[in-house]
């Protein structure tokens, strides 16, 4: 896989904050476009069910943009997950990408 | 963790180098005084950024390193130039556009028309509900009014509701930037702009504090509320402060959506005006969001405008043709247009650039046609001919006159038909049918039609009809006519007098006139008599008398001139000389 995705979770007092970096592992640049102000999309499920969506009740800007990723180069993007009920839970990152997929996974406990 | 700075991200963002020139930058003394640091670590650009009074931007130009600019103290300068991982500070030099751009946006709605006229939206109100609006631009200063803040811009800003992310500021200089000597020229250019900062610097915002927003410009009284943002989902309370704001009487304007699927939440509720975005050649990119709830299409690809920082970037999307229609909003209800009344003054006016309604709605903004202006001098030139009309078919004829019919272009655009006779053109018409008159009986004629559109472009030729005139033809052959014989005749008048014997023949059948002169050549050409015959058919013979008066024994010589015309005009003739005998 060319891009490389990584979630990293940190708790803290604001909740749960991520961290999601995609970083381009290949040779070759790689172009990311979007279409909104919509580039990545954080879903927190405890398994059975999905507890929490970043982009539930949210709006986004309607410009689209692009980035040529440079081989070793990433892009960052941070979401904080307010107020969780204490478990075990899965947290999945997905780039919201017409160009390129990159996804990552994490395990948190509250 | 890699820093993508905001101007690396917007890539596609063609910030506005060209064209301007730099300032002198002359140093005032004791003033804090805008500066760039050139920094080699990540440390340097955080000790930068600390010691700034304000921060303007953080630029990352990868290897070379990042650079600060900010306004900072004298002494902030001295210390940041002892660090040996600070690479340079200078002053922060002013740039100036030259000149003023209207950018194509602007043109192609015809705005500049409207300004042309003195109308800038001066004495309305218009919110820009999004990012924030960069609140010392110089391009939107003159224009701005009020600020609100309901997610605070992160970073050293002048006001809360300053732009940390670009995309507002963009969006207000599309509906309004200032209309003068520099920059661009927004569709409005003289409306007051509020801005409401409901996005965060990353282009999001929670559907909540957008509400907020929403009821916050529909309890000020503003006239105008646009929404270049949007989701594939709404909420309740999005939707009823949607309701509330049109119940107050503010117009809500949002962009239709970047996923190219059907129309975006809160576009796609009935009291906000949904806006498509279109190409300079008029096409929907497929991107644009389309379907039943498209109330308009705006200029929305490739477009300049103001940004973030008192620059100016290129930008893409249906963010950017909502702001359009917003600014002419604006100007409409600066003239007391009440919201309904702007929102269907917008859809009346719009034109139609032959998208379907799926995808224009009423049809691309025109700024001139809603204030009941000219707008023909359009950016883009119509060259495309409109299609053939078909069917022509003839129903009555008589001997001069045809009645032909035809089925319309299917095109919109047409302006006229135009006839043709025989491959030259005759008369033209803005319907369907006409009748040609003037024509020849008993002839043959081919008859084609073709569609004319506004621009002048025409079609090709409908099928051709030939039909033959009802009647005997006129005929092209010239008549002939001869002389056969010239006898004076002896009476006892002072007079000589000539009988003259003649005959006249046409071969198309149509004599019409005889004409007979008698000129004395003796006297220099004196006309002493001109009789006429009128003949018909094919041919005539006839004897006129001719009489030269008191030239009884004179001896003088003439000439007698025989004139044949046909039903056509055209002529033949003889002549012959005799003298008088002298008696």
């Amino acid at each position: 896989m060319v891009l490389a995705g990584r979630l990293d979770a940190t708790l803290t007092n604001d909740g749960v904050e991520f961290s999601f970096t995609v970083t381009n592992a290949g040779d070759d640049p790689v172009l990311l476009a979007f279409d909104s102000g919509f580039l990545a999309e954080f879903v927190v499920s405890d398994g059975e069910r999905e507890v929490w969506r970043w982009s539930d009740g949210r709006l986004f800007t309607q410009v689209r943009s692009s980035e040529t990723l440079e081989p070793g180069g990433s892009l960052t993007r941070d979401a904080t997950w307010p107020d969780p009920t204490p478990g075990a839970y899965e947290a999945v990152a997905t780039l919201q990408s017409a160009t390129a997929d990159a996804e990552a996974r994490t395990d948190v406990v509250v | 963790m890699t820093r993508i700075s905001r101007r690396k991200f917007l890539a596609g963002a063609t910030l506005g180098v060209g064209g301007l020139v730099t300032g002198t930058g002359a140093a005032t003394a004791g003033r804090p005084q805008r500066h760039v640091v050139g920094t080699r670590t990540a440390a340097a650009t955080r000790a930068a950024e600390r010691a700034a009074t304000t921060v303007h931007h953080t630029l990352d130009f990868g290897g070379i390193g990042q650079a600060v600019a900010g306004v900072f103290s004298a002494a902030a300068i001295t210390n940041l130039r002892r660090r040996p991982d600070v690479r340079y500070v200078e002053v922060d030099a002013p740039v100036h556009a030259i000149g003023q751009t209207v950018p194509w946006g602007v043109d192609r709605v015809d705005a500049e028309v409207a300004h042309a006229s003195g109308e800038t939206g001066s004495g309305a109100n218009l919110a820009i509900i999004d990012t924030g609006i960069d609140s010392d631009h110089p391009d939107l200063v003159g224009n701005l009014g009020d600020g609100v803040a309901f997610v605070t811009a992160r970073g050293r800003y002048a006001q809360p509701w300053d732009d940390d992310d670009g995309h507002g500021t963009h969006c207000a200089g599309i509906a309004d930037a200032v209309d003068d000597s520099n920059g661009v020229v927004g569709v409005a250019g003289g409306t007051t702009l509020h801005a409401v900062k409901v996005l965060d610097k990353r282009g999001s915002g929670y559907t909540s504090d957008v509400a907020a927003g929403i009821e916050y410009v529909a309890d000020q009284g503003w006239d105008v509320g646009s929404m270049s943002l949007g989701a594939s989902a709404g909420t309740q309370t999005l939707q009823d402060a949607c309701t509330y704001a049109a119940n107050l009487g503010t117009l809500l304007v949002a962009a239709a959506g970047n996923s190219g699927g059907a129309v975006e939440y809160p576009a796609t509720y009935d009291t906000v005006v949904a806006v498509s975005a279109t190409d300079e050649n008029d096409r929907l990119p497929n991107w644009s969001c389309r379907g039943p709830a498209v109330d308009l299409a705006a200029p929305g690809v490739d477009i300049y405008s103001t940004y973030a920082g008192g620059g100016y970037a290129t930008l893409s999307g249906t963010s950017m043709a909502c702001p359009h229609v917003s600014g002419a909003a604006a100007m409409l209800m600066a003239t007391g247009q009440t919201a309904s009344q702007a929102r269907s003054t917008l859809t009346s006016s719009a034109e139609d650039v032959g998208l379907s309604s799926n995808e224009q709605g009423a049809g691309l903004l025109d700024v001139a046609t809603a204030f009941g202006l000219d707008s023909s001098d359009d950016l883009s030139v119509d060259t495309t001919a409109p299609s053939a009309p078909s069917n022509l078919s003839t129903s009555g004829v008589t001997d001069t006159s045809v009645d032909l019919a035809w089925d319309a272009s299917t095109s919109k655009d047409v302006d006229h038909y135009q006839v043709y006779v025989d491959g030259s053109a005759g008369p033209t018409t803005a319907v369907t049918s006409i009748t040609v008159s003037g024509l020849s009986a008993g002839t043959s004629y081919t008859f084609t039609v073709t569609a004319v559109d506004g621009a002048g472009n025409e079609s090709g030729a409908s099928n051709a009809v030939t039909v033959t005139t009802t009647g005997t033809s006129a005929g092209n052959a010239a008549p002939t006519g001869t002389i056969t014989g010239v006898t004076e005749i002896d009476d006892p008048s002072p007079h000589a007098t000539f009988d003259v014997a003649w005959t006249a023949s046409d071969v198309d059948g149509n004599l019409s006139t005889v004409t007979l002169t008698l000129t004395d050549d003796t006297t220099s050409g004196t006309r002493e008599a001109t009789s006429s015959t009128a003949v018909g058919g094919s041919s005539a013979s006839g004897t006129t008398s001719l009489k030269a008066h008191k030239d009884e024994g004179t001896g003088h010589s003439y000439t007698v001139q025989l004139t044949v015309t046909d039903g056509s005009g055209s002529t033949g003739g003889d002549s012959t000389t005799t003298t008088e005998d002298g008696q």
